[in-house]
């Protein structure tokens, strides 16, 4: 079981890695549309390219934070009947949701996989001046939903573990810790 | 299948899926998926790339962690702490002292955090400590708290209204612009009732404090301006047409980052939780958005959508009882259900419904956004109760709630009247517009 553990706390590592990859890419957000701001008011130019790299920014961004959010349980689940559930039926109930997400997960793989292909397939560029060849912004997203899949599975067969007696129930979480607003 | 069939199924397994504990985000995308697969089979899954390209590209979208962590420099740097202080002396003199403070912070406050919950706890957090030390009752204390946080999303800048925009292609700063009168009108609805309580009830504060002098009225001004300025270079610059709104909520970040630097209030660490926080605030409600983006989709190629709107539309129900209904329905779910996933949940479905009966766009945002605030007020889940109750841990959630019921009163009654006078919501966003 340890090794199983070991595999929890790599997934935790690497979703750590990723949020403060998020949190870079938050901060170069912020300087290239302060350069663009300066460079209308001050020098009535424009970068050209601030609209389009901030919109991929975010991409990589949300594509990047998911498994962070994921591992912190910080993705917002209605939750009041949850908790009044026996430990174990609650395992079993959190087996189960993970892997209906994972399913959800595995279609949007399937899906962003084939449009990050035709991308590199068909050499797709913006349509933007700076022409970038779109399967550099899009290949976060298969990368994205494949990582939060590996950790919705991680869950399912670790709340699965738990739901037969296999591993030491931990106590439920409270209300979702964030808000989306 | 006829649309009836398709939204019962629809609505029984999206309760189902939230009942059992999915992620409101995946239970979401789940009914999504489940309702184009049934329409046509696989063939249109591939269409689902191009609905996370679009969402997670969208630069109106972008502005949403930007906003969010400007509130959080605004928080962690300690600016937040010294408005907070600079407001009480300066409000000290009207009835109700710091329980003022609290309304005119979160509303102050509100144009900087985009969020409802982050007003509260961002204010009760400084608050709370300081109005026992003096000798408030919480039963003021409190409500004024979590009524006050509810102007956070109504205030801008507002995220549920930027991801409103994104779902109905309404502009963003029209909606800004038309949540700033009522969002106004509540602040003097709140101050009004807190004055009257006061007077009728004056043991609920402390002895009335003596004025304050010169020098610290001079310190008071020196520790709001700064709060004050970065509003109006954020919200002027977009009623200007100098910025979009994405790039305001940036040109807000550097000013953050300005002052937070010039009164000496950030660490590397504060600026490293700050920006993760960002990112993961921003990240959840990202990937609620695509999957309501999918269920979306699904609505639309089911008919759902256009049914609803055709079956309404033949029923003959009247603008006001479709108000009420979606008042009740709101207050109900609001209950059970966080107040952007419900918005996300609704709008796809009633939104052609609402505009074929002849409400504007812009004013239906406005309402959307007023009514989730009600569900940040009702418990069982009342986001705005919970983060008042994660600093008053020795107050129950009903305690909290009780205190909170005339806010969520008055607030329903400002609904109301803004159906009955809708250009009160509209009334700005025309002037701006006007030549």
């Amino acid at each position: 079981m340890s090794a199983w553990l070991r595999v929890g706390r790599a997934f935790d590592r690497l979703g750590a890695f990723l949020v403060n990859g998020s949190a870079f890419m938050l901060l170069a957000m912020v300087v290239l549309l302060g350069v663009e701001i300066v460079a209308r008011a001050l020098f009535r130019t424009s970068t050209q390219i601030a609209d389009e790299y901030s919109g991929y920014l975010f991409t990589w961004m949300t594509l990047c934070c998911l498994l962070y959010a994921q591992r912190s349980d910080r993705l917002i689940r209605v939750d009041s009947l949850r908790r009044r559930l026996p430990p174990r039926v609650r395992a079993s109930v959190d087996s189960v949701a993970s892997l209906l997400a994972a399913t959800l997960m595995a279609v949007l793989l399937y899906a962003t996989w084939e449009m990050f292909r035709a991308s590199v397939a068909f050499n797709t560029l913006s349509i933007q001046p700076s022409q970038t060849p779109l399967y550099l912004p899009q290949v976060i997203m298969p990368v994205g939903f494949a990582l939060l899949i590996a950790a919705l599975l991680h869950t399912c067969i670790t709340s699965f573990l738990q739901a037969i007696g296999r591993l030491p129930i931990v106590p439920a979480a409270g209300p979702a810790s964030t808000e989306p607003e | 299948m006829s649309w009836q069939i398709a939204l019962a199924i629809y609505g029984v397994m999206l309760v189902g899926l939230l009942l059992g504990g999915v992620s409101i985000g995946a239970a979401i995308g789940l009914v999504g998926v489940l309702g184009i697969t049934l329409v046509s089979g696989t063939q249109l899954w591939l269409s689902l790339a191009d609905i996370v390209w679009n969402t997670t590209n969208t630069f109106t979208l972008v502005s949403i962690p930007l906003f969010v962590l400007m509130g959080e420099i605004i928080l962690r740097s300690g600016i937040a702490s010294r408005f907070y202080g600079g407001v009480a002396v300066l409000l000290r003199r009207l009835p109700g002292g710091l329980a003022q403070t609290n309304i005119v912070g979160c509303a102050i406050f509100s144009a900087i955090a985009g969020s409802s919950v982050a007003t509260a706890m961002t204010v009760g957090t400084v608050a709370i400590p300081e109005m026992r030390r003096r000798g408030y009752s919480d039963s003021l204390t409190l409500g004024t708290l979590t009524g006050g946080g509810c102007l956070g999303i109504l205030i801008p800048p507002s995220i549920p209204m930027i991801v409103y925009a994104s779902m109905t292609q309404v502009s963003v700063i029209d909606l800004f612009m038309a949540g700033v009168v009522p969002g106004l009108m509540l602040v003097g609805a709140f101050m009004i009732y807190v004055a009257m309580r006061v007077w009728l009830r004056p043991d609920l504060v402390p002895a009335v404090e003596p004025p304050p002098s010169g020098r610290q009225i001079r310190t008071a001004i020196i520790d709001s301006v700064p709060v004050v300025a970065l509003i109006v270079a954020v919200i002027g610059g977009m009623y200007l047409g100098l910025v979009t709104p994405t790039e305001a909520a940036a040109l807000g970040c550097l000013i953050a980052f300005a002052l937070a630097f010039a009164y000496r209030g950030l660490t590397l660490a504060r600026v490293h939780e700050a920006l993760r926080n960002a990112v993961v605030t921003s990240g959840v409600v990202l990937f609620i958005t695509l999957n309501a983006q999918i269920l979306n989709f699904a609505l639309v190629t089911s008919g759902i959508g256009q049914g609803l709107a055709e079956g309404l539309a033949a029923l003959g129900i009247s603008r006001l009882v479709f108000f009420c209904l979606l008042f009740l329905v709101f207050l109900v779910v609001g209950m059970f259900i966080d107040g952007l996933s419900i918005m996300l949940l609704t709008v796809p479905l009633l939104y052609p419904s609402l505009i074929a009966m002849g409400f504007d766009g812009v004013w239906v945002g406005i309402i959307i956004v007023i009514f989730i605030e009600l569900g940040a007020l009702t418990p069982p889940m009342g986001l705005n109760l919970f983060a008042i109750q994660s600093i008053a841990s020795d107050r129950s959630l009903s305690e909290i709630g009780s205190a909170s019921l005339p806010y969520t009163l008055m607030i329903s009654a400002f609904a109301f009247l803004f159906y009955a006078f809708p250009d009160i919501v509209l009334w700005l966003p025309a002037l701006m517009k006007a030549p």
